[in-house]
């Protein structure tokens, strides 16, 4: 029996949700550095 | 002095704050953010505010992609706006009620204060952007998965040549109604869809499978038109409809049960035969004890009839759902009732029984003492105008008869084989079909089947089983050649 039928898809959005913020702060910093060093 | 130290400052403060300012903002869009979609998705408690579908719908939670996710969505949103602005309205009012009255702080904070609110937006906005994005793949995803679930679900029962068809209403069913093992809720479609994928989660929170594959066919079914329980495990085997049709008393009853015996016994070794639902079981083991005690059947009943519903696994091959229709001769005489005998729209295969003795020219050639002793015995109604009104009614349920079988059983062969009208007859069915023709006068009778069916073989047949577990010769070649027809693949005879 499951007591909370929508915990795993919304860790699994949450997880996935960070990783792409993460992703996305990475390649802005990288960005910036590229511009920062010409 | 102290101006140019003020401008000095100011500069300074320009320089450095600013750009810090536009950072900071950028950090607190995306803290904002990671905040609200923690409290949206993880921090909640279990369940709460979610919603079962009610009404028309199935009794179970909708797969999460398929509505939660867009609530979730929206209070994602709406968490990360309040988020960021309770963090600059805040930031607002402490710069006005600390810092403001300072001279030229004060001048460098609000321009800072808005480009931070601004960095703050565009990161949060980016953020709500990828988070739409990304639920809008795994939603597109999901319908992808449920429709190829599908799509092969479909394939495969085609495939297999899977129906279901209700024994108590004769309904094909489409979509069985399937029992929650745990709590018995009603759930009406089953198959891969917005409730679930491979599983569906019921409303009580039992995990329920929605494909054959995982075991969907083990759950209890009902009819969803009567209401009535389907066989055992039905939906996962390629079903056969064998309906016996004959005049009261022409021996329907027995010959189907000698024909049980020998399914049985061909599908010998390591096939079987096992009743497919408790119904069929408690009926067939009361028929048996009845014949067992040596008492004469009771005649069939005159109610629409429940199949005798079996699972035959011949050694060889998949297993097949054999439903056999014993149906009564009054029945078939009331044309106004052939509307609800739907059975016969679902066969390919018939058997017709034939008493030889309800025919007037083999009566009359029996000598007076046969005829006392077999009064009893005799059906009553000659056969030919019951078959052309079956014929009919077969027809006029939807099935070509011209790509059907007709089986026709001569029944009762144990008792009159020795008598004279069959004297120097061969049990072939050429020969069956001549003695038909020539000597009882039915060569209409033949001729119309000949014309209506693909394919008609003539039996002898002597519904009799020796020691509770060897049919008659004659019945295991009428099942063996019914089987093979339906796409059983025997092996042996089994025992003479």
């Amino acid at each position: 029996v499951t007591r909370d039928p929508y915990r795993a898809p919304r860790v699994l959005v949450f997880a996935l949700m960070l990783l792409v913020v993460l992703a996305i702060c990475l390649a802005a910093v990288a960005a910036v550095v590229m511009r920062i060093r010409g | 002095l102290g101006v140019i130290a003020s401008v000095l400052l100011l500069i300074f403060l320009a320089a450095i704050a600013l750009p810090l300012a536009i950072v900071a903002g950028a950090v607190a869009g995306v803290l904002s953010y990671l905040v609200a979609i923690h409290e949206a998705l993880v921090g909640r408690p279990a369940a709460a505010g979610d919603r079962r579908s009610g009404g028309a719908g199935q009794p179970a939670y909708r797969l999460y992609f398929m509505g939660q996710a867009y609530a979730d969505t929206r209070a994602v949103i709406s968490g990360t706006y309040t988020r960021s602005a309770e963090l600059g309205i805040g930031l607002g009012n402490q710069v006005r009620s600390g810092y403001s009255v300072v001279m030229p702080i004060g001048v460098v904070f609000y321009p800072a204060l808005v480009l931070g609110a601004v960095a703050a937006s565009a990161t949060a906005g980016v953020a709500l952007v990828a988070h739409v994005v990304v639920v809008g793949a795994l939603h597109a995803t999901v319908w992808g998965a449920v429709g190829a679930l599908r799509l092969a679900d479909t394939v495969m029962r085609q495939l297999r040549g899977i129906t279901i068809t209700c024994p108590t209403c004769h309904h094909r069913v489409p979509n069985p109604v399937h029992l929650c093992p745990a709590c018995g809720a009603h759930h009406t479609d089953l198959r891969p869809g917005r409730y679930g994928m491979l599983r569906r989660v019921c409303a009580c929170g039992a995990r329920v499978p929605t494909l054959l594959l995982l075991g969907s066919d083990r759950l209890r079914s009902l009819c969803p038109y009567c209401g009535r329980p389907l066989a055992d495990r039905s939906g996962s085997s390629a079903e056969v409809v064998l309906p016996f049709l004959g005049p009261p008393m022409a021996g329907k009853t027995t010959l189907m049960m000698a024909l049980l015996v020998a399914v049985e016994q061909l599908t010998g070794g390591r096939g079987r035969v096992e009743p497919a639902s408790a119904d069929t079981a408690s009926r067939l083991d009361e028929m048996r004890r009845a014949a067992g005690l040596g008492l004469r059947l009771e005649p069939t009943r005159t109610e629409l009839p429940t199949a005798y519903s079996l699972y035959a696994t011949p050694s060889r091959g998949p297993r097949r759902l054999v439903h056999l229709f014993d149906i009564a001769g009054e029945r078939l005489n009331r044309p106004d009732q052939a509307v609800e005998h739907r059975f016969l729209g679902l066969a390919r295969s018939f058997v017709f029984v034939l008493d030889p003795m309800s025919v007037e020219a083999f009566w009359t050639e029996l000598t007076d003492s046969d005829r006392e002793r077999l009064k009893d015995l005799r059906a009553p109604q000659p056969p030919q105008d019951l078959f052309a009104e079956v014929t009919q009614q077969i027809q006029a349920l939807g099935t070509d008869t011209s790509r059907a079988r007709a089986a026709v059983a001569v029944s009762k062969h144990d008792l009159v084989r020795d008598l004279r009208p069959l004297a120097g007859v061969q049990p072939e069915s050429g020969a069956v079909e001549d003695w038909l023709t020539g000597r009882l006068g039915l060569g209409n009778l033949v001729r119309t089947m000949r014309h209506e069916f693909r394919e008609v073989h003539f039996f002898f047949t002597a519904a009799v089983v020796y020691e509770g577990s060897a049919a008659d010769p004659s019945v295991v070649d009428l099942t063996h050649w019914l089987l093979t027809r339906e796409g059983f693949a025997l092996n042996g005879r089994g025992p003479p």
